[in-house]
C-alpha cells in the first residue's frame, strides 16, 4: 500500500520539483538581467562622451549640399514657401532623399510642389530660363542655386 | 529657468496626471497600493496627456501644454462622476505586504533605477538626431505639431510630405510637442526626451504591477533589467518610434493578462489604456493590440472572464485608432506601404508568397539572437505555468506572442517594399514588442506557478 502511494506521488512530487527548478532558473536568469542593466549604466556615460564628440550641425546630414541647405534656411523665414528643383543628373534615390531632408531641415518654411508657388527655389543644377526670370539669385553653394522670387 | 528644470516639471505634470486617472480607474490610496498608483502614475500619465493631445491634434486644436491639461482634468472630472458610484475596481488583486529583508531587497533596485533613468536621459540630451526614421519621420511631425498645433496642416495634407509617412499616427510626435511647448522651443537634440520618459515609465509600471503577483525583489529586477537593455536605449536615442510602442504594448498586454487572471476591472482599464497608447504610436502597435484583443477573445472563457467584457474592451481600444484613420483619409490618400490586393489575386499572392518564409525566419532569428535572455524568460514562465498546470495565462502569453509574430510576417507579405531592404531596414526593431511583452509577462506566469507550488505544499501531508 505503502509502495503503491509512493509511486503515484512520484510523478506529482518530480512534478513540482520541476516547476520549483523552473522557478529558480528563472530568478537567476532576472539577475543575471539586473547585473547586465547595472553594467549598462556605466556602458550610458561612455556613449554619451561619444554621442557629445560626434555632434555636429544637422544640415552635415546632407552631406555634398551641407553648405547649400544651410544658407538656404537662412534665407527662409517661418511659413515662407520654397521649391527644390532637380537638375537631370541627380538620381531617383539622392531626389528622394533631398525631398526628405529640405522637408525636415527647412520648417518651419513650408515645401511646396512647384516654383510657380514657391518665394524661392533651390535649383540642383542650373537654372532654366523661366526660373532666372521668376527668381533672383541669392547665392550658388556646393553647386546649388538658391534664388528668391523677384519683386513684382 | 533651464531646459532641465522645465522637463522635470513636464515630468512631474505627467505623474500628476497619471495619480489623478490612476485614482479615478480605482486603485486605492491606502498605503500598501500606493507604490502601485505611483508606479503606473507616470506611464498612465503620458499614456493619456499623449492621446489628449492627439485628439486634441485630430479635431483641431493646439497641440500644447494648457490644452491638453484642460482635456486631462475634464476627462479626470468626468471620470471621477462615473467612478465614484462604482466599486473599487482592484478588488480581486492583494497589494503585497513584502517582510523587511524583501522590502531592503526591493528598495535597492530604487537607487539604480534612478542611476539608469539619469544615464538614459542625459544620454537622449546628448544624442545627435542623424538616424533616418527620427529626422525623417518622426522630428518632422512633433515640430510641425508644436508649430501648427494640429494635424490639419501642410506636413501632414500635402504631397510634398508625402514621404514622411504622413499616415503614421501621432501619438509619439504628440508627447514631443508637449516637451518642445514645456521649454519653449523645438530642439531637435532633445526631441527623444519623450521616449526616454516612455522607456523609464515602462519600467516602474511593469515593476508596480508585477509585485502585485510576484515577489516585489522580483518585480524590481525585472522592470530594472529590462528597462536597461541595450537595444532599446539606442532606439531612444535614435528618436525611432519602436521602444516607445514596445513599451505600452508589453504593459498593456501584462495589464490583460493580470485581468483575465484574477478580474479587477482597473487592470482592463489599464490595458484599453495602453494598448491605444500603443496602436497610436505606430502601426504594428495597432496589430499587436488587436493581436491582444483577439486572444482575450478566445481564451476569456477558459479565465472565467465575459465576452461582453472583452467587447467593451475592443471598442474602447480601437475608437481612437479608428478616428485616426478617418483623420488621416481625409488629409489625402497617404503612402502605400502593403497593398492588400494581393489577398485576393491567386497570382499575385502566389508570386509574393516566398517572402512569407524569408520575413519568419528573419524575424524568428532577429529574437533568437538578439534577445536570448528574454526569450529564456518566457520559455521558462510558459514552462512553470504548464508544470503547475496554468494553461490559460501560458496560452494567452503564447497565442498573443504568434499572433503578434503572425502579424508581423503579414505586413512584410503584404508590403511593396522590396523584402530584402523592408527586413534590413526594420526586422531589428518591430519584434521589440513581442519580446518586452513576452518577457513582462513571464514573471506573471511564474507568480501564479509559485502559488501553486505554495498552494500543493500546503496540502501534502507532513512526512
Amino acid at each position: 500500500m505503502q509502495t503503491a502511494r509512493r509511486s503515484a506521488a512520484g510523478p506529482i512530487y518530480t512534478t513540482g520539483a520541476l516547476a520549483i527548478l523552473t522557478v529558480v532558473a528563472f530568478v537567476a536568469l532576472v539577475a543575471v538581467g539586473a547585473l547586465d542593466a547595472a553594467r549598462e549604466i556605466r556602458r550610458l556615460e561612455d556613449r554619451r562622451h561619444e554621442a557629445l564628440a560626434t555632434r555636429s550641425d544637422p544640415a552635415d546630414t546632407a552631406g555634398a549640399a551641407a553648405g547649400a541647405f544651410r544658407r538656404f534656411r537662412s534665407e527662409l523665414g517661418a511659413g515662407r514657401r520654397f521649391a527644390v528643383v532637380y537638375g537631370p543628373d541627380l538620381d531617383r534615390d539622392t531626389r528622394g532623399f533631398y525631398r526628405l531632408f529640405s522637408g525636415y531641415y527647412l520648417y518651419p518654411a513650408i515645401a511646396v510642389s512647384t516654383p510657380a508657388d514657391a518665394d524661392a527655389v533651390m535649383v540642383f543644377g542650373a537654372p532654366g530660363p523661366a526660373i532666372s526670370r521668376a527668381f533672383a539669385s541669392i547665392a550658388t553653394v556646393d553647386g546649388v542655386w538658391l534664388g528668391r522670387r523677384r519683386a513684382p | 529657468m533651464s531646459d532641465t528644470v522645465e522637463l522635470l516639471g513636464l515630468a512631474a505634470g505627467f505623474v500628476a496626471a497619471g495619480t489623478a486617472v490612476g485614482v479615478v480607474i480605482g486603485i486605492p490610496t491606502r498605503s500598501e497600493w500606493l507604490p502601485t498608483l505611483l508606479g503606473v502614475a507616470p506611464a498612465v500619465g503620458i499614456a493619456v496627456c499623449g492621446l489628449a493631445a492627439t485628439l486634441g491634434a485630430m479635431v483641431g486644436l493646439n497641440v500644447g501644454l494648457v490644452t491638453t491639461a484642460v482635456l486631462v482634468i475634464a476627462t479626470v472630472a468626468l471620470g471621477w462622476g462615473v467612478a465614484r458610484r462604482r466599486p473599487a475596481g482592484v478588488e480581486a488583486l492583494r497589494a503585497p505586504r513584502p517582510s523587511l529583508p524583501a522590502v531592503a531587497i526591493e528598495l535597492a533596485f530604487a537607487p539604480l533605477y534612478a542611476a539608469l533613468a539619469y544615464g538614459i536621459v542625459r544620454l537622449a540630451a546628448a544624442t545627435p538626431l542623424d538616424t533616418w526614421d527620427g529626422w525623417a519621420i518622426w522630428a518632422p511631425k512633433a515640430h510641425a505639431l508644436y508649430a501648427e498645433g494640429d494635424v490639419w496642416g501642410p506636413v501632414f495634407r500635402e504631397p510634398t510630405y508625402a514621404m514622411q509617412h504622413q499616415e503614421y499616427p501621432v501619438l509619439l510626435p504628440s508627447v514631443d510637442a508637449l516637451a518642445a511647448d514645456a521649454i519653449g522651443r523645438f530642439d531637435a537634440n532633445l526631441v527623444d526626451i519623450g521616449q526616454a520618459m516612455i522607456l523609464l515609465s515602462f519600467g516602474l509600471a511593469a515593476w508596480a504591477l508585477l509585485r502585485l503577483v510576484v515577489a516585489p525583489p522580483l518585480a524590481a529586477a525585472i522592470g530594472f533589467a529590462l528597462t536597461g537593455s541595450t537595444s532599446l536605449i539606442a532606439n531612444v536615442d535614435a528618436n525611432y518610434a519602436d521602444t516607445a510602442v514596445a513599451s505600452f504594448t508589453a504593459i498593456g498586454v501584462l495589464s490583460l493578462l493580470l485581468w483575465l487572471v484574477r478580474g479587477p476591472s482597473t487592470m482592463l482599464v489599464l490595458s484599453a489604456l495602453f494598448l491605444t497608447t500603443a496602436a497610436l504610436t505606430k502601426s504594428e502597435g495597432l496589430l499587436f493590440a488587436v493581436a491582444a484583443i483577439v486572444s482575450a477573445a478566445v481564451l476569456a472563457r477558459g479565465f472565467g472572464r465575459s465576452l461582453t467584457a472583452v467587447g467593451s474592451f475592443a471598442a474602447a481600444v480601437l475608437a481612437l485608432p479608428i478616428a485616426w484613420a478617418i483623420v488621416d483619409r481625409l488629409n489625402g490618400p497617404g503612402a502605400k506601404n502593403v497593398d492588400v490586393a494581393i489577398l485576393v489575386h491567386p497570382s499575385r499572392f502566389a508570386a509574393a508568397s516566398d517572402r512569407i518564409p524569408t520575413a519568419a525566419s528573419r524575424l524568428v532569428e532577429e529574437i533568437g539572437q538578439g534577445w536570448s535572455l528574454q526569450l529564456a524568460l518566457v520559455g521558462l514562465g510558459i514552462g512553470a505555468a504548464c508544470l503547475t498546470r496554468e494553461w490559460w495565462p501560458a496560452l494567452f502569453v503564447g497565442v498573443w506572442g504568434l499572433l503578434g509574430l503572425a502579424a508581423l510576417v503579414t505586413v512584410y507579405f503584404l508590403g511593396t517594399a522590396p523584402i530584402d531592404w523592408h527586413l534590413g531596414t526594420s526586422a531589428d526593431r518591430v519584434v521589440f514588442s513581442i519580446v518586452l511583452a513576452g518577457a513582462t509577462a513571464s514573471p506573471a506566469l511564474v507568480g501564479l506557478a509559485w502559488e501553486r507550488i505554495d498552494e500543493a505544499r500546503a496540502r501534502a501531508p507532513d512526512r
